[in-house]
């Protein structure tokens, strides 16, 4: 692996005279990439630098759960560096022969901050900084979702990058030809009969709210998916499942990951009424608690179907993985999320 | 049959190897999380064993029961999601309640069947709904009643720190 990664980076800055990888050690956590922290030593001449960096690789095509471009998100993350303030890591390249790497994979700059969110809350050893953090995290994502979407939809790759048939030619067109997508994908999950997932879908279709713009979406918009300190954000990470979107879908899924994760972004701003107050003033959006409701069920859903086609293949034992089976945990609180957005009649307390 | 070790024993016996004899041995943090996640799956594992084969039979009469009154809840509602709903009550709906639990194969198989029975009405009851028929909403209530409290018994039954290792 050092000589793969040194002889990539050799390629990416031929004007290093040597470059040695040191330091290589897998990052554990997340469920769709593998990983891996790294120092590159590189020499030029008399000069000499360290630069941290990221190997983010593909896992087998068996096992992953979103199949998603290396390349698509190289693109992404230089596109939102080059026309929005948003901090991101830079990306240095991606290598989609497996051959290099074993799969496909891409090298990121490893940014500064901590990536502990959770002592941001509960009186946790940061919770000083959660006001200041989580305001500059809601300006970043408003940020996001009034950027040109045309400069950052490069080659039109976020419009549809899961190929599942999902047309942005107008809000209405992309919110109809999600709900066929989930439905479809309801089937292509269906390990066991989840009912509830079939209720949530069913009920997203009926219950469609007032357009809005679309916008490029984060995707994976939640609590651990950004770096900070000295109470500001210091990158935003994990692109992967960047697309063309409606913009409530990122505050949708960071509120259902809130209460996944213990945490608490959406209400630690005490600006501007808020989270959501702040957001809707930044972008003038005039989002509704109700329509951030809606969205945490369509976001929820967004990843449930290729979560839940990824456990199918493990259940009818394609591969042998272990980790679909500690997965399906987070799966079992979603199931009952989706009952609690539902408005089932629950047992009080719940 | 030996009743000690119990199968509860040995998983359990498993697991504190695991954090005893292997953990701290264990030096790659993602083979670290991989006994972690091992320990999770082993203890959910075990009780999934204490609460199975009662659970099984409990959903089984009350999916029945769900089928029974969410075609009372339609009425006298006509055309052929109504039909199927009324249809589905005659077959799936009509089992008898188990009690005690007969074989277990065949126990797994009629509960598929009788979720995917469930499917299969959600999916009719939102074809009446959307053709503004009130009774469907009735009827999908007494569903998501049914359905409200499997979700909530399978969280506290078979969830072990909510598969949230290593996630910030």
């Amino acid at each position: 692996m050092h000589e793969q990664l040194a002889g990539f980076l050799k390629r990416q800055w031929p004007d290093a005279d040597t470059i040695t990888v040191e330091n290589l050690e897998p990052i554990p956590g997340g469920y769709s990439r593998e990983t891996f922290r790294f120092d590159a030593r590189v020499r030029r001449g008399h000069a000499e630098e360290v630069v941290p960096l990221i190997l983010r690789k593909d896992p087998p095509e068996a096992v992953s759960i979103l199949n998603t471009s290396r390349q698509t998100e190289h693109e992404l993350i230089e596109a939102v560096r080059a026309h929005t303030s948003i901090p991101v890591s830079r990306s240095y390249g991606y290598e989609l022969d497996r051959e290099r790497f074993g799969e496909a994979a891409m090298i990121i700059e490893r940014m500064p901050g901590s990536g502990l969110t959770s002592a941001l809350f509960n009186g946790g050893a940061d919770a000083a900084q959660a006001d200041s953090v989580c305001t500059h995290l809601c300006e970043l994502i408003a940020e996001l979702h009034l950027a040109d979407v045309e400069k950052l939809n490069v080659g039109g790759k976020l419009s549809d990058p899961r190929n599942v048939g999902i047309d942005i030619s107008s809000w209405d067109r992309y919110m109809e030809t999600t709900y066929e997508y989930y439905l479809q994908g309801y089937h292509w999950g269906d390990f066991e009969p989840l009912p509830v997932l079939m209720d949530a879908y069913l009920t997203l279709r009926r219950a469609k709210p007032r357009p809005l713009r679309l916008s490029l979406v984060h995707g994976d918009f939640n609590p651990v998916n950004f770096l900070y300190g000295d109470g500001r954000v210091t990158a935003l990470i994990d692109w992967e499942n960047a697309r063309v979107g409606d913009p409530r879908e990122d505050l949708g899924w960071m509120q259902a990951m809130d209460v996944l994760s213990n945490t608490n972004i959406m209400g630690s701003v005490t600006k501007e009424g808020g989270f959501l107050g702040y957001y809707n003033k930044l972008t003038g959006f005039g989002i509704t608690q109700e329509e951030v409701n809606y969205f945490c069920l369509f976001g929820t859903a967004n990843i449930a179907v290729p979560i839940s086609n990824a456990l199918k293949r493990r259940f009818q034992k394609e591969h042998m993985e272990l980790t679909p089976f500690y997965i399906i945990q987070p799966s079992i609180v979603n199931v009952l999320n989706f009952a609690k957005m539902l408005g089932y009649p629950l047992p009080a307390g719940v | 049959m030996f009743t000690t070790p119990s199968p509860d024993d040995m998983i359990e016996g498993v697991i504190a190897a695991l954090q005893n004899e292997i953990l701290p041995f264990v030096t790659n943090p993602k083979a670290q999380a991989a006994v972690l996640i091992s320990q999770a799956i082993l203890q959910m594992a075990r009780q999934s064993i204490a609460a199975h084969d009662n659970q099984i039979l409990d959903e089984h009469n009350s999916m029945s029961a769900t089928l029974r009154a969410i075609a009372g809840a339609i009425g006298d509602t006509t055309g052929p999601a109504a039909d199927a709903i009324r249809q589905r009550a005659a077959t799936l709906g009509a089992e008898p309640d188990y009690a005690p639990l007969p074989d277990m194969a065949e126990a797994v198989t009629r509960h598929r069947a009788l979720s995917l029975g469930l499917v299969d009405t959600l999916m009719d009851l939102d074809l009446l709904q959307r053709s503004g028929i009130g009774a469907a909403d009735t009827a999908l209530l007494i569903l998501r009643e049914h359905l409200g409290g499997r979700a909530v018994r399978d969280v506290q039954t078979l969830v072990v720190g909510a598969g949230m290792l290593g996630r910030g």
